[in-house]
Order: C-alpha cells, then structure tokens, then sequence
C-alpha cells in the first residue's frame, strides 16, 4: 500500500508549517507498512478528541471515531475491550488530554490497556487561537494569561511513568524518521504506549529554533528500568529553554493489562450484530 | 450500523457536524441541514415517548385538588393524600414534556398544588412554559426530605388560607 492510499478529500486546514503535518506523514508510513506487513489497514481504528490534532482523523481513510473535548481514551477504551484484535491508536492534545481529560489519561495508564496514544503537545490551545495549556511554560503569554501564566507546567512522560503507562517515548515534529520508528515500536507494544510529540505550533507557540538546539536522541539507555527512565524524563521539566531536552523512548515494560481480563467474554460477532440489529428495527 | 473491521470498507464516526462521507465540516448549508435532522430526531423520540408512562396518578383519581411532585417526593405526597382524599400527579419525564399526558391527568383537577424538593419551583416554571398554572407551592430547601408532618402542616396551612406560591417558613 502507498501511504497517499490514505488521503482523504478533506480539505487540510492546519496552517502551513504546523507540526501536526510530520505526525500525519509519519503515521500514514507506519500504518501502510504494517499493511503491506499483514496486518490489514481495516483492523485499525483511530481515535481523536477535540483540537487542532482532531483533524488528523479526516485527513486519513482510516476507521475513526471523531469523538468529543478530553474523551478519546475513554472511547478507545470500550473499541479495544469490545473488540481486542482491532489496533486502537488515540491522537489527542496537551489540551485534551492533560486538562479535559486528564482523569482518562491517567486510567488508561493505571489499567495499562492496549491502546497507543499520540500527544500533539504543542504547548498551547492552539484551536482557540492561543490560550495557556498545562503543559505551557512558567510566563507564557497567551490569550488568557497577558501578564505570563503563573503556573508551573506539568511533565506529562512523568506523570505516565507514576500512573502505569508500560511504554513512554517522546518524539518532535522536525524529526519524522523517528516519530515514525517510535509510532511503530508504540503502536507493536503491548500495553498503553504513551508518545509525547513535541508538535510546534508555528501560529501560538513556535518553538522551532529552540527545540532545535535542545533536543538531542538518547541513546543505550535501559528501557527496562523505572529508576532510570524517571531520571531521563526528569532532565527536563518542560518549564527551562536551557536544558536539553532527550528524545526517544524512554520505557518499554511487559505487564499485564486489561483487554487481557477479558477475553473470557469475547462475544460472537455475528450473534452480537443480530442482536444490535433485532434491537434497533424493534426501536425505528 | 457498522463496525470494523470491513474489508475495503472505512467506517468514520464524527462527533462534530460531517458530511455524508462522515468528513468533519463547517460548511453552514450542511450545518443547517444538520440541526435540522436533529430536531426531526428529537421529534421522533418525543412521538415514541408516547407510548411510555410519562405521567403517573395516585390517590383519589377524581379528587379537584392535586398535589404535583416529581421523583422521590411521590412517597410522601401518597401518604398525605391519603388522608386528605387528594389526587397525587407525578411526572416521570421532565423533557420532552410530556403536555398531553399531563393535561389528561389534570382533568378534573380545580386546584394544583405543586410540592417540590428545591427553592425555585422548578417544576411549576417548566409547567408554566406550557400554560400549566399551579396555585400552591409547597418547596422544601434545607438539605432534607420532607417527612410526612412537614408536607401535612403545609397542606393545613394552605387550607386555612395562610400561604399562597409561598415556602416552608421556620
């Protein structure tokens, strides 16, 4: 399969030099490569919330479900559990997932379900045109905060790592090669794999020239080891301009998880659908 | 309805206003036609309604003075009309309001005492949307049920002419 067998006729609206372009580009290779691997692109479903990052969902010919403000987790929660041999893969935003739906979040990682979610963590509400987010640096001066926000930023990686998330890497929009590697690794892992996408945004916060000189690749360091990982994600508190900032994958476990729990109940698809069907034509 | 996988299939569900290919859009003559279809479906929900109990009636069926309440009050309200020989209307479904039915069931009813858990009778407003007067207000709003007493001396006093679309005193 060719990855523009995924384009859709949707009109693209992000602004030119938006980040969220590399995380459709990448994603796009990933899902036609694992097409062409044998595992068929109608097993996969894609989940979004609400944002500038939502628009992914339109912008590829792929199962979705363009659910509401904070909630695609717990959506692709109920599409993993009611159907476990389906690939679910949440896009969401720091927004999203980190304000609205932070409770989500933190559950998909405590029940460590086999879902992958993509945080296109730009830093800013980018839709609404430039509000102060979670994870916004100390001072940033948005829509809402003209005199500079006065709260620290949360350090999502961390926050994963302390709920339960068994996969946890981080990525940046100017490095498409390995958003792809790491889309791959997240989306194979079994578990709820976690990416944290630094995705500029060019409109509200473009932070090009920054992440440029800071970012740098870890390399050889000890996915298995929670001790290790939290120092790297602790390396940087999302909140300096200073310190460099390591991308890669920082944690990769293998734990037992929830769709696992429920494989005893896997329904019997054809009965299911009669049933729905019975259901609804009793309804209408 | 379906559901993945298909094979060639791409099955898109969308929260937001989308067209038929299920593409999210903002285009405002899909918009209108959008709202539009919605309202046709609050429409056909509220004709199916219909064929559900959405008005309930207890006690004296011909009694001319009525005691309204929704939700848990009913217990209380039952009891009291027991002795006072009062018809007792509870609404089960707030919205769509059920007018019909609850005019049916106000057939006969002179006097229409509404007796509700909060401060700003919202049941007797919503009824008065729909042209739907009630003569008494009977609210209790300190953060406990009525008991049968309290609902009994209110009722004494609305009979002995001392309060009208009042509240509970101390």
């Amino acid at each position: 399969m060719n990855p523009k067998d995924l384009n859709t006729s949707a009109k693209n609206t992000w602004c030119p030099g938006c980040g969220n372009f590399s995380i459709l580009s990448a994603m796009r290779n990933v899902l036609a490569e694992f097409d062409g691997e044998g595992f068929p692109i109608e097993n996969v479903v894609l989940v979004a919330g609400i944002g500038c990052h939502a628009k992914i969902v339109d912008y590829m010919n792929v199962n979705s479900f363009y659910s509401i403000h904070g909630r695609a987790l717990p959506v692709a929660t109920a599409i993993k559990l009611a159907n476990p041999d389906l690939k679910v893969i949440c896009f969401s935003g720091d927004g999203d997932s980190l304000a609205e739906g932070l409770d989500h979040l933190i559950f998909a990682a405590k029940r460590n379900i086999d879902i992958t979610l993509i945080l296109h963590d730009n830093r800013v509400y980018g839709l609404t045109t430039g509000q102060y987010t979670p994870t916004s640096p100390l001072g940033f001066k948005g829509k809402s905060t003209p005199a500079g926000s006065k709260e620290y930023p949360l350090n999502p990686p961390d926050l994963m790592l302390a709920s339960g998330a068994s996969f946890i890497a981080r990525g940046y929009t100017h490095g498409i090669e390995q958003l792809q590697k790491l889309f791959r690794e997240a989306i194979l892992h079994k578990g709820f794999s976690f990416v944290d996408v630094l995705q500029v945004c060019v409109s509200y916060f473009n932070m090009y020239e920054s992440y440029n000189k800071m970012t740098y690749e870890i390399q050889g360091n000890n996915t298995g080891s929670f001790v290790e990982a939290q120092k790297i994600i602790r390396s940087w508190n999302y909140d300096s301009l200073e310190k460099p900032i390591p991308l890669g994958k920082f944690y990769d476990i293998d734990v037992p998880r929830l769709d696992q729990a429920f494989l005893e109940f896997k329904p019997n698809l054809a009965e299911r659908d009669a049933k729905i069907k019975a259901s609804l034509e009793d309804f209408i | 309805m379906a559901y993945p996988p298909q094979k060639g299939q791409v099955i898109k569900s969308d929260s937001y206003t989308h067209d038929v290919a299920g593409i999210t859009t903002e285009d405002p003559q899909i918009t209108r036609e959008m709202f539009d279809k919605r309202q046709l479906k609050g429409q056909s929900l509220a004709g199916d309604l219909e064929a559900y109990e959405t008005v309930k009636v207890f006690g004296d069926e011909k009694g001319k003075t009525a005691l309204l309440c929704w939700g848990s009050n009913k217990g209380v309200c039952m009891e009291a009309s027991q002795k006072l020989g009062l018809k007792v209307i509870q609404v089960l479904v707030l919205w769509p309001f059920p007018e019909k039915k609850l005019l049916d069931a106000l057939q006969g009813v002179e006097r229409l005492i509404d007796v509700e858990c909060n401060s700003t009778a919202q049941l007797a407003r919503l009824c008065s949307f729909y042209g739907i007067k009630t003569h008494d207000r009977i609210l209790k709003y300190d953060g406990r049920p009525f008991s049968l007493n309290d609902l009994n001396s209110e009722l004494d006093r609305i009979r002995a002419g001392k309060i009208q679309a009042g509240r509970i005193q101390a």
